[in-house]
């Protein structure tokens, strides 16, 4: 995260500002203005001393922190990373300095409906004891006390299978949540990853560099981490909800377990980054993420493409885009079955506008019944623009 | 090492709204602080002199002329900061006055202006809109100047420059 910084323009905003919303309506406030979404440095949020990043994991912050200077040939890279083994390596953790409460860390009620202040930008790190590997995540925490969280998981993942199977067994499950640390960790943990392969070491790969962790009884974090919690899921269960999700909508209450935190330690000159859902930031996450996969998908399956692309006005994950030379029906066939998300896959020549494409030219398209938590809803789309003619243009 | 490798190649455009946002960020600071005139550093600290003369209302203003770089190129050479005279700054003596740049690094454009004010008797509130980190020379910003809205590792290139982001 710290190159990241570097990478990035930070835009210092001085002035006190009110973590109960107060965030929300000057970054919405200045993107009205401006049409635009700076990295901005909260210096005084209300109740906390640390500084609250907001808006820092844009793509060029992403790439450069992943040593990748330009766009160019970037998901192929990392594609290749993501196959090449990495270490992990024990390092001295820096968040030494412990505090007492939730409270003194600068978290934010981020929509008016929220049900109260939530951990968006926190990874939590799980231990799988199948695989021996640690699973990393995103999930929703509500702050429900000075050292209670209230953490929704998805049932549809493997981090909701994890803890489901240890809490049938013992009370308790070791948590880390950690805030900071190499973003390709961030990127790591948004992924959908081959349950087999340690997170972290997913993280290593993708940064092509070993990575540092420190941890004792509970599972790593990241040694550079600025915030580390520490805690156990217990079996008790409170309900958390509404929280304005980031396709734009409150999702409704849910009943999810409770984590009490053990110990919160943070770095002497600790920055907390948040993420605002549904803002460039958090999305290109999940853009990145889909393209690495699929991309390493597509042409492991022997697909010749040239890149995969998930555009952020689609959420980041529910508009495909491959591009290559020979686009086919297969290829399509082949997205649609790796990304169930994916409620439309266009396949197109490289560097053309896929709208005209579609419109000028021959389009054939595959329907298929979308999917959501077991029911029909709808369908999804298969789109190939394929220009067989070729046409004179003759414009300048 | 990555970072190192990365990092110089920084160069951070920035746009026209991106500017009115930092002078924005400024006036916020500024709002308080009895400013009763404002000394732009020519040429680039004008753009933001002016921004801030409207925003906060105050009218009285004068020009620095102190010249630093041997060009306009990206990565130009530095020469020491030198004075090729000043206008109206007779008229802010006695006075609480903002001094503002585009940009300050090392800050030795911004220290000579300093010295420049405090030897005609004014009393000057230091501000800039980026604070380039990659020159501070392990000093921190604050001992450099009072206020900034924005910091980076990198050059930068204003709009006014009239630089495309293409072609860098």
């Amino acid at each position: 995260m710290r190159e990241a910084m570097r990478a990035a323009k930070l835009f210092r905003v001085e002035r006190a500002i009110d973590p109960d919303l107060g965030v929300t309506r000057f970054l919405s406030g200045w993107q009205r203005r401006t049409g635009e979404e700076p990295c901005f440095l909260f210096t005084d949020v209300a109740g906390s001393r640390l500084p609250l990043l907001m808006n820092l994991p844009t793509r060029s912050a992403l790439l450069c922190e992943m040593g990748l200077a330009t766009e160019a040939g970037a998901i192929p890279q990392l594609a290749r990373r993501l196959s090449t083994p990495a270490s992990l390596v024990r390092g001295e953790t820096l968040a030494t300095r412990e505090l007492a409460s939730l409270g003194d860390l600068p978290l934010l009620r981020h929509q008016p409906g929220d049900a109260g202040k939530y951990l968006t930008a926190f990874v939590g790190a799980l231990a799988c004891r199948d695989t021996g590997s640690t699973n990393l995540g995103f999930y929703r925490g509500l702050v429900a006390g000075e050292r209670e969280i209230i953490l929704f998981m998805d049932p549809r993942t493997d981090a909701h299978r994890i803890v489901t199977a240890g809490l049938a067994e013992t009370g308790r499950i070791p948590i880390t949540l950690f805030n900071g640390g190499p973003l390709s960790i961030y990127l790591a943990a948004a992924a959908k990853l081959p349950p087999a392969l340690d997170s972290f070491e997913a993280a290593a790969r993708l940064a092509g560099r070993p990575l540092a962790l420190a941890g004792g009884d509970c599972p790593p974090a990241p040694a550079e981490a600025e915030i580390v919690i520490e805690g156990h899921v217990t079996r008790e269960t409170r309900a958390e909800g509404p929280f304005g999700e980031f396709k734009g909508y409150y999702c409704t209450p849910t009943v999810s377990p409770v984590i009490v935190v053990d110990r919160i330690a943070v770095r002497d000159d600790a920055y907390c980054l948040g993420l605002f859902c549904g803002k460039r930031s958090g999305l290109t996450l999940m853009a990145l993420q889909n393209e690495i996969l699929l991309f390493d998908h597509l042409r492991r399956s022997g697909f010749d493409i040239e890149t995969a692309r998930y555009p952020l006005d689609a959420f980041g994950e529910y508009v495909a885009v491959i591009e290559s030379e020979a686009p086919s029906r297969a290829m399509i066939a082949a997205a649609l079955d790796f990304d169930p998300r994916a409620k439309l896959v266009v396949a197109t020549r490289p560097g053309v506008d896929m709208l005209k494409e579609a419109i000028v030219f021959p389009a054939e398209v595959e329907r298929r019944p979308y999917m959501r938590r077991g029911q029909a809803e709808g369908h999804r789309l298969g789109v190939l623009c394929d220009r067989r003619n070729d046409y004179r243009w003759v414009e300048l | 090492m990555r970072q190192a490798e990365c990092l110089p190649r920084a160069l951070h455009h920035f746009s026209w709204a991106e500017i009115a946002g930092l002078a924005d960020l400024l006036r916020d600071r500024l709002a308080g602080a009895r400013i009763a005139g404002v000394v732009g550093i020519a040429r680039s600290g004008l753009v933001p002199a002016v921004m801030l003369s409207h925003m906060l209302d105050v009218r009285p203003f004068a020009v620095l002329d102190i010249v630093r770089t041997s060009s306009d190129a990206v990565e130009a050479e530095k020469s020491r900061p030198a004075s090729r005279g000043d206008l109206g700054l007779e008229n802010l003596r006695g006075r609480r006055v903002l001094l503002i740049d585009d940009i300050v690094g090392q800050g030795l454009t911004l220290e000579a202006a300093r010295r420049i004010l405090i030897a005609a008797d004014i009393d000057p509130v230091t501000a800039v809109l980026v604070v380039n980190r990659a020159n501070l020379a392990g000093r921190e910003a604050c001992d450099i100047v009072d206020h900034w809205a924005c910091e980076v590792h990198g050059w930068v290139v204003f709009p006014w420059e009239g630089k495309d982001p293409g072609d860098a």
